[in-house]
């Protein structure tokens, strides 16, 4: 059996009446059995756009910026990773639910490092009362 | 039992598109948990960092910031050879799909080829936390070479240690590699080997899971409307990207301005 047999598409024409669910809000995106496809330029260039801003990190780590040095390569690398879950990850085309499920996990990860840091960063404010030591 | 004239679609799914919404959810909602799983990991950097500052960043010019920049640059290239390969799989096109996880497994394995070097790299150095680890700051700023990959970097920090001692700075200039405690920099090893490690691990599993999937492409499974396995391999395979983008700077490029 050829390659061609399986890979063309086998769609009858009878999917938009199929079932309630694909026409409505999220589930309507695109024709059944026809996942949205990016051309491979969109994807050259967020490659370019991901090889330049790693270089931009790894030379700007080298000058002494201060304080300001771990915002910058946040900044960047933060940068990136939206680069990556928008195009590479599809999150730009895919259903709105995906992206609640993403930034969900984001966000916990956002709660578990303040609470922590608010634990740790204001330990020695007050002073241990004598009973406990 | 699946429809006779649609065998890819499961009996519970009313259309392909519905299924394919649904598997790509999974995904996200395991990747989710992958974000909360390293979470923990970054929580105990963050918290570790603040304790120890500066042997966080001492620690981090000890590394080999020339692989790590090449490894960055290797992962991003796996993670466009797999975002094309999962392309390959929406058109149904499975040679294309083979051709392009092979370019994925190989920039992986290069990934780990460079990795393997940096351990063995602190394996020899003695910095791999545990009974064996072995240094000494104090000699480090007048000894030149044995413990250190980078002389220039030593020589660098002689240099910058001297010019700033006159005029008052806070932390982050002036770091004295004899002030620093060799607990605390077995610490900073510690976060490097467990978070690198992790990551290395995941990329392991994946290039098990490639392997897999050129088998499956090999055998003509995947088409348009069902290639929902090489799409959610893909966003794992990114989402391991998206740790290095990460790791890359909080661990290599901390300590390079000093």
């Amino acid at each position: 059996m050829s390659e061609q047999d399986i890979s063309e598409p086998q769609l009858d024409e009878a999917t938009p009446e199929e079932g309630p669910m694909q026409t409505t809000g999220e589930w309507a995106n695109h024709e059944d059995g026809d996942p949205h496809v990016s051309d491979v330029d969109m994807y050259l260039k967020v490659f370019g756009a991901l090889f330049v801003l790693t270089i931009i990190t790894w030379a700007v780590a080298f000058i002494d910026l201060g304080f300001l040095s771990t915002p910058v390569a946040l900044a960047i690398a933060v940068l990136k990773a939206s680069l990556v879950i928008a195009f590479f990850m599809h999150l730009k085309d895919a259903a709105k639910i995906n992206w609640v499920v993403g930034m969900a996990a984001i966000f916990m990860v956002l709660v578990l490092l303040s609470i922590i840091m608010s634990d740790y960063s204001t330990r020695d404010w007050i002073p241990y009362p004598d009973s406990w030591m | 039992m699946s429809d006779s004239h649609k065998p890819e679609l499961a009996h519970h799914f009313n259309t392909y598109q519905q299924q394919r919404e649904s598997c790509t959810l999974g995904m996200w909602l395991f990747v989710a948990q992958e974000v909360l799983f390293f979470g923990g990991l970054f929580a105990t950097y963050v918290v570790y960092r603040n304790m120890y500052h500066d042997a966080f960043v001492y620690g981090s010019s000890k590394l080999n910031v020339s692989l790590g920049f090449i490894n960055t640059l290797v992962l991003i290239l796996s993670s466009v050879t797999m975002a094309l390969a999962v392309r390959e799989a929406q058109l149904g096109r499975n040679k294309g799909i083979i051709k392009f996880l092979a370019a994925t497994f190989l920039f992986g394995a290069m990934f780990l080829g460079i990795k393997t070097v940096e351990y063995k790299g602190k394996w020899e150095h003695n910095l791999v936390p545990g009974i064996h680890f072995n240094y000494d700051p104090s000699h480090e700023a007048h000894s030149e070479g044995a413990a250190s990959e980078n002389p220039a970097v030593d020589h660098h920090e002689v240099v910058v240690a001297d010019a700033v001692e006159a005029p008052s700075q806070e932390k982050s200039h002036a770091i004295d590699p004899a002030n620093i405690d060799p607990g605390h920099l077995q610490i900073f090893f510690a976060v490097y080997f467990a978070m690198t490690g992790m990551h290395a691990l995941h990329m392991i599993i994946g290039m098990g899971i490639i392997i897999f999937m050129m088998i499956q492409a090999s055998r003509n499974k995947y088409i348009p409307q069902s290639h929902a396995f090489v799409e959610n391999f893909g966003l794992y395979w990114h989402f391991v990207d998206l740790i290095w983008i990460f790791l890359f700077p909080l661990l290599y490029l901390l300590g390079r301005h000093i």
